[in-house]
């Protein structure tokens, strides 16, 4: 072995961060799968063979060929080009209600962790919305506030925020109690520095893996209101809507049910494969050995 | 009502008593304490003793269920108790800093050593980019902190626990602090590592005239960095006065028993003296002195309890009969093999 005072400097957190991910097979798998939808989101209006909205009558109920690779709906429309451009809008709204769930989730869940007066009757009020389960809830306000794409992103939001606050609360309670967070207290720092600098950035491990599960659930319960008739108005293609369509042909016409069935599974796949690889890697201690 | 000072000391600790809630029991009771400009008091005793509440209830940082019940802190004049939480905390760190006994938890972990040193520059003095990370140089520097150049990009998982250490004196010298209250700074590091880190607090605090109020329980470490030492026993100081009397002289039969209770090499094998019995818990002490049920000199006149009273010059002791000779603790409980 080397002798220790020659070699470089170990590089500083970031790196060696990375390398743990890659080598990780769950995240790398998960990453390559919602890579690959986030891609194929993004380039939909380009690599879409025919408009997603546009019927062809002389076109209905094809089974899969070269010229439609998924098939027609009932209208004569291209089920690749409605998928491609449904990922769109899922991918959307997954991401937005995690984002929204994971503001949301901080600012309660820290208020409730570090300022103890205020931790029971934030926590109660949470615990009365964790009461419903949360689609049923998201089923109710999306019905309420009327379908579109921003009410199934407020009504997913307000599902999924409870529990992320409370994961939130846990993380900031532990972190709270550490001994750097009252060095800073003892040096002057005041609560805001406190709470912003010294616990929330050594608290975030559990929100990060939390938003990829919100993500892939909001993905799912998208695909749930739109196939009970409360997610974004047709003619829009998400995948639950493609999905109700093709509720009534599932026998004379399965690809159109099938297809963004499979989506959901990749999309959702992904993103669960993902968080479990940053799980392994921000708590070791949790760690499955899946390598 | 003690001693008169030439000037007013730096801070004065009177008739502190702290209480877990606002009817609970004492931790603290009736303590009194000065530190003046540039001097080093040791406070020792055993474990649940009040070091710690002690140094937490001077920088105002004590944990939510204990309060202070009655008595005064003052730093420089100014009434720490009473102040205003915004007044206070532009304090700590400018006037009064602390360093933790556990290196390794007390610094930020996803944030990089200058960013914790120059968080305190920003605050306290208002230095920013170049001139601040100059300035966390420097600091390092004064810390005797190897490549300082490089160790200030460091994490501090990237440094050991004397390295770690010396980073928070770093820190907690950023404010240029009059007063520095160390608690157990040395505790969690191995020895010859602990020898470095007092040698350098010794001379930190030698060349900026720094009051330093050095909490441990580790007799050799009041002997070789303080000028005077307070003896505390069950949340009282029982014995107060300079480090040379209070080795030479042991006023308090508890002191004497600290004193006894170490082992020495030059010795060889024999019975290491012990204390009988155990510290009371919070509450537990009575109305008479609280070390009475563990004295082997106690008698009737110990059912009250004893004040601090001047038994030397600048020499105080909580004891009916100061000096009385020893029985020396009774039974011997521990045996020492001797060191080659």
């Amino acid at each position: 072995m080397a002798n220790a005072a020659t070699l470089p400097a170990p590089a500083p957190g970031r790196a060696s961060f990375a390398r743990r991910l890659l080598a990780n097979r769950s995240f790398t798998i998960g990453a390559a799968l919602v890579g690959l939808v986030v891609v194929l989101a993004l380039l939909a209006s380009v690599i879409a063979p025919f408009d997603p909205l546009k019927g062809n009558f002389r076109a209905r109920m094809l089974a899969p060929s070269w010229q439609h690779w998924m098939g027609t709906d009932h209208f004569g429309r291209d089920i690749l080009s409605r998928v491609l451009h449904g990922a769109r809008i899922s991918l959307q709204i997954g991401l937005m209600v995690s984002l929204i769930t994971a503001a949301a989730g901080v600012v309660i869940g820290a208020t409730a962790g570090y300022f103890r007066r205020s931790d029971g009757p934030i926590m109660r009020l949470m615990d009365a919305f964790m009461a419903f389960p949360s689609i049923i809830l998201a089923i109710a306000i999306s019905s309420v506030l009327g379908a579109s794409v921003l009410n199934v992103i407020i009504a997913l939001s307000i599902a999924a925020i409870p529990h992320t606050a409370r994961i939130v609360r846990a993380s900031v309670m532990v972190v709270r109690e550490m001994e750097y967070v009252e060095a800073a207290r003892a040096l002057g720092a005041g609560h805001a520095r406190i709470l912003l600098r010294h616990i929330l950035a050594n608290a975030m491990a559990p929100l990060v893996v939390r938003m990829t599960y919100v993500f892939a659930v909001a993905i799912l319960n998208e695909a749930v209101l739109s196939f009970i008739g409360v997610g974004p108005p047709p003619p829009a293609p998400t995948f639950g809507a493609i999905i109700a369509n093709g509720r009534d042909f599932i026998v004379a016409a399965p690809w159109i049910t099938l297809a963004p069935g499979f989506a959901i599974l990749v999309s959702v796949l992904g993103l669960n494969l993902l968080g479990d690889g940053l799980r392994d890697v921000l708590d070791p201690r949790m760690a499955v050995n899946t390598r | 009502m003690t001693t008169t000072r030439p000037e007013s000391p730096l801070l004065q600790v009177q008739q502190l008593s702290t209480a877990l809630g606002s009817r609970g029991p004492d931790i603290l009771s009736d303590i009194e304490l000065s530190l003046g400009h540039g001097e080093v008091l040791g406070v020792v005793g055993e474990s649940g003793s009040g070091k710690s509440v002690l140094a937490l209830s001077i920088m105002g940082l004590l944990p939510s269920p204990i309060r202070v019940r009655q008595g005064a802190i003052t730093l420089q004049g100014k009434d720490l108790l009473n102040l205003p939480a915004t007044e206070l905390r532009a304090l700590r760190g400018r006037d009064m800093a602390m360093i933790f006994q556990e290196p390794m938890t007390s610094l930020n972990p996803v944030m990089r050593v200058g960013q914790q040193i120059g968080e305190v520059l920003r605050w306290h003095r208002a230095l920013q980019g170049a001139a601040a990370r100059e300035e966390s140089i420097a600091l390092l520097r004064r810390v005797e902190m190897p490549d300082p150049q490089r160790q200030i990009d460091a994490y501090p998982h990237e440094l050991s626990g004397g390295m770690r250490q010396r980073v928070m004196i770093a820190i907690a010298l950023a404010g240029k602090p009059q007063l520095l209250i160390a608690d157990e700074p040395t505790t969690a590091l191995d020895v010859t590592i602990q020898a470095q880190i007092l040698g350098l607090m010794r001379k930190i605090q030698r060349d900026d005239k720094m009051s330093v109020l050095l909490i441990t329980h580790d007799l050799g470490v009041i002997a070789e960095m303080c000028d005077r030492v307070a003896v505390m026993y069950a949340g009282r100081v029982v014995e107060q006065g300079a480090v040379l009397d209070i080795f030479d002289r042991p006023a308090h039969p508890y002191t004497r028993g600290l004193l006894a209770s170490r082992p020495r090499i030059a010795a060889g094998a024999q019975w290491l003296s012990t204390i009988e019995g155990t510290v009371p818990g919070i509450g537990q002490t009575g109305a008479g002195c609280s070390f009475a049920p563990r004295c082997g000199l106690a008698g009737p006149a110990c059912h009250q309890r004893p004040p601090l009273r001047e038994v030397g010059p600048a020499h105080l002791a909580a004891c009916v009969s100061p000096f009385a000779p020893s029985p020396d603790a009774a039974v011997p409980t521990a045996w020492v093999p001797s060191s080659p």
